[in-house]
């Protein structure tokens, strides 16, 4: 079904039309507040959290307009409103960092489909990785187990871990970029 | 600064443990060098996407949880539209008569089939031979410790939607206040499903008399309403008193102490010739009663019965299903069903259907969870047979998998095994758990389990959840001795660094533990919580009250 179908369905309050524009939303939308929030579970949080609001003030968009942008829109709000309220629960030192990086940002309007296409470039590099490397990989960015605990279970030290992670993530940004550009 | 060592501030800036001199030294480049602040945007950036290339490929998995996140949420409104109308109180005169019993309400006090009566027998007869109507005795009003609500997991304001394509970020507006707390509100939750409005049953009308500031607010903390409005303090609270969160402090004119809890409700405190009467609609009552004249007791009526006391230091806890006693001083004696039990000083006791109604001890050194006593909410936990189990059940927790991580907020999960059980403020409990994970193949993946003890403060935090401020521990190891082993903070004595978990509770009462999956295949079998046992129970040491 077409998009504008969907959206139509959707705004007359047909839920399984807006499940299938989460389906074909999500991703790109997890991509774009990916690269400003590096932790998967809070950008799993911060894209729901922008669906809920979507199908809340659907009767507010204008369907004459793109629907992505919008989407975009929301999701950078509720981005910036974690910001905010992820004070709370960060130590003051990783608050100041957040604040130094935030009046970098600019406009936060990235093409919605740049992100989703670094994704599944480095997707494939990941696939390629063998599996001590992809497990670890896997415990720090996946399920973000912290990198003391990591070496504690691993037996290393920080410090040699943090390298260790360091030259994994180099290899993976150069194969990264191989494949955008040959895309 | 090299590529390295920016590289290794970034990743402590991720996991919140950066000094406050590395977050400046890295703030005040990000500020004063555009390079800095590419290369760190891009370190982040790269971060963000290696998570979602190796977290974003379901997408079926994101719908289904974006759907079940809508009903979980649906299902928090309903608890506390049904919280609100079971202690919606009308907003009456300050001090009223009771009215005169309902008659429809009679068949539910038939029906329900226990009426409680918490006859006062009581107490201090040594002491203070006098009835007199003043205070003689206080114990120290003690600041309580409050139950705090169970902190949210980032709470953003809903922040508007842009109305049409917007072409640049709208100005923040200035942040909400979160508002008053209600805990576990938010997040999909799910709360025990209350048991439907049930109205209190008839009571006796009070003669009327003149009464005069009956009660008065004396501190609030939280959500406390009068009426519909929110309460003050030092108002009068003689009727429709209601705690949402937090708590309230009420001193009658006696100088009798009330600590109301959260999710309580006291429909009214009415004072007349035969005494005081505090009718309690719902929740956790703690009172310290000032001596009360023979003639004249306080009585509290619940909708299991009432409880009629000179003078003592007792707590009950009415809920749907069930009113509890807890002593402190004095002696009561709880009669229901024409059996009647004495509970003495650092006793408790508990009246409800089906329940042996035996006084036991406030502050137990040994507490041990069997499966079968856990709720479970969700499918992430399943009871299994289990010819090993300790308990002559036979059951144990399996872990069935979960689509969260482990190092997400506990709040924001759905499905977990609670159990709820009572316990001291007093004492410090070392947490063991017996344990095993059931497969063989990859470590990573089978050996881990999060336990979060409610309302508490636990001996050291858990570092996989950074500063947050939960109780949640994740207990790894579960994979690293074959067969059931007691574990507490880390199953592999050879690696742990940390000592075993311990747990103080905040308030003594009803505590709650859950269970959070962590792996799949791990399998779980009782909690032992220990004044004790300091050091690593082996193998096939059995708690004591199995003994």
């Amino acid at each position: 079904m077409e998009e504008r179908d969907l959206l139509r369905r959707a705004q007359q309050g047909d839920r399984d039309a807006f499940g299938q524009l989460v389906s074909l939303y999500q991703a790109r939308l997890r991509a774009f507040v990916a690269r400003y929030v590096s932790r998967p579970d809070e950008v799993f949080d911060i894209v729901q959290d922008g669906f809920i609001d979507a199908m809340e003030h659907l009767d507010r968009f204008d369907s004459s307009k793109e629907f992505g942008p919008w989407l975009r829109a929301i999701c950078r709000n509720r981005m910036l409103n974690h910001f905010r309220s992820n004070k709370v629960r960060q130590s003051a030192a990783a608050v100041l960092v957040d604040q130094a990086l935030q009046e970098t940002w600019g406009a936060m309007e990235d093409n919605l489909e740049d992100g989703a296409e670094r994704v599944a470039a480095l997707r494939k590099c990941v696939d390629r990785l063998e599996k001590s490397q992809r497990e670890l990989i896997e415990m720090r960015y996946r399920r973000e187990v912290p990198l003391a605990e990591l070496a504690r279970k691993l037996g290393r030290s920080a410090a040699a871990l943090s390298m260790s992670l360091f030259r994994l993530r180099a290899a993976l940004e150069k194969c990264m970029d191989r494949g955008l550009e040959h895309a | 600064m090299t590529p390295e060592d920016l590289h290794r501030l970034i990743e402590e800036y991720r996991d919140g443990v950066i000094s406050d001199a590395d977050a400046r030294r890295l703030a005040d480049a990000i500020r004063s060098d555009a390079r800095v602040a590419q290369r760190v945007r891009r370190e982040l950036a790269f971060t963000g996407h290696l998570g979602q290339s190796l977290d974003g490929s379901d997408d079926e998995a994101f719908v289904r949880s974006f759907n079940e996140r809508l009903t979980a949420e649906r299902a928090g409104e309903a608890f506390r539209v049904e919280f609100d109308k079971r202690t919606s109180l009308r907003s009456t005169a300050r001090t009223r008569r009771v009215g005169p019993p309902q008659t429809s309400l009679t068949p539910f006090v038939i029906a329900a089939g226990f009426l409680l009566a918490i006859l006062a027998a009581v107490v201090w007869q040594s002491k203070q031979p006098t009835a007199s109507p003043t205070v003689v005795k206080h114990v120290p009003p003690p600041p309580e410790e409050l139950p705090k609500p169970e902190p949210r997991p980032v709470p953003p304001p809903r922040p508007e939607p842009p109305v049409e394509s917007p072409v640049a970020p709208k100005p923040l507006p200035p942040p909400k206040p979160d508002p008053a707390p209600k805990p576990e509100e938010a997040k999909p939750q799910p709360v025990p499903s209350p048991e439907p409005p049930k109205p209190l049953p008839p009571v006796k009308p009070v003669e009327p008399t003149r009464v005069v500031a009956v009660a008065r607010l004396d501190r609030i903390e939280g959500a406390v309403f009068v009426g519909d409005r929110p309460a003050k303090v030092e108002e009068e609270a003689a009727s429709g008193l209601r705690v949402a969160a937090g708590s309230a402090h009420v001193v009658l004119a006696d100088g009798t102490r009330l600590t109301v809890g959260s999710e309580s409700a006291i429909r009214e405190i009415s004072r007349g010739p035969k005494g005081t009467r505090v009718e309690v609609a719902l929740g956790t009552i703690t009172a310290d009663i000032a001596r009360q004249p023979a003639d004249q007791p306080l009585t509290f009526v619940t909708p299991h019965g009432e409880a009629r006391v000179v003078g003592t230091v007792l707590r009950l806890v009415v809920d749907a299903g069930s009113t509890r006693l807890e002593v402190k001083e004095g002696k009561v004696q709880l009669v229901r069903d024409g059996r009647t039990v004495t509970v003495a000083a650092g006793q408790f006791a508990v009246a409800a259907p089906g329940q042996p109604m035996t006084p036991r001890s406030i502050s137990p050194d040994e507490i041990v969870l069997y499966p079968h006593q856990a709720k479970l909410t969700g499918p992430e936990w399943a009871q299994v047979r289990e010819p090993k189990a300790l308990s002559s059940v036979g059951v144990v927790l399996e872990a069935q998998g979960t689509s969260f991580k482990v190092t997400d907020f506990v709040q924001t999960r759905p499905s977990y095994a609670a159990y709820t059980f009572y316990a001291p403020a007093d004492k410090e409990y070392r947490i063991w758990m017996r344990v095993t994970s059931h497969e063989k193949g990859d470590p990573w993946l089978r050996d881990m389990v999060t336990i979060e003890p409610m309302r508490s403060t636990m001996n050291q935090k858990s570092a996989f959840f950074g500063a947050a401020p939960t109780t949640a521990w994740v207990v790894t190891g579960a994979s690293t001795t074959p067969g059931f082993t007691w574990i507490s903070s880390h199953g592999d004595e050879a690696r742990a660094t940390v000592p075993p978990i311990s747990v103080k509770f905040n308030e003594s009462g009803m505590q709650t533990i859950r269970l959070f999956v962590g792996q799949p295949n791990v399998r779980v079998d009782a909690l032992w919580l220990s004044a004790t046992q300091k050091t690593k129970p082996g193998p096939k040491i059995v708690p004591p009250s199995e003994r």
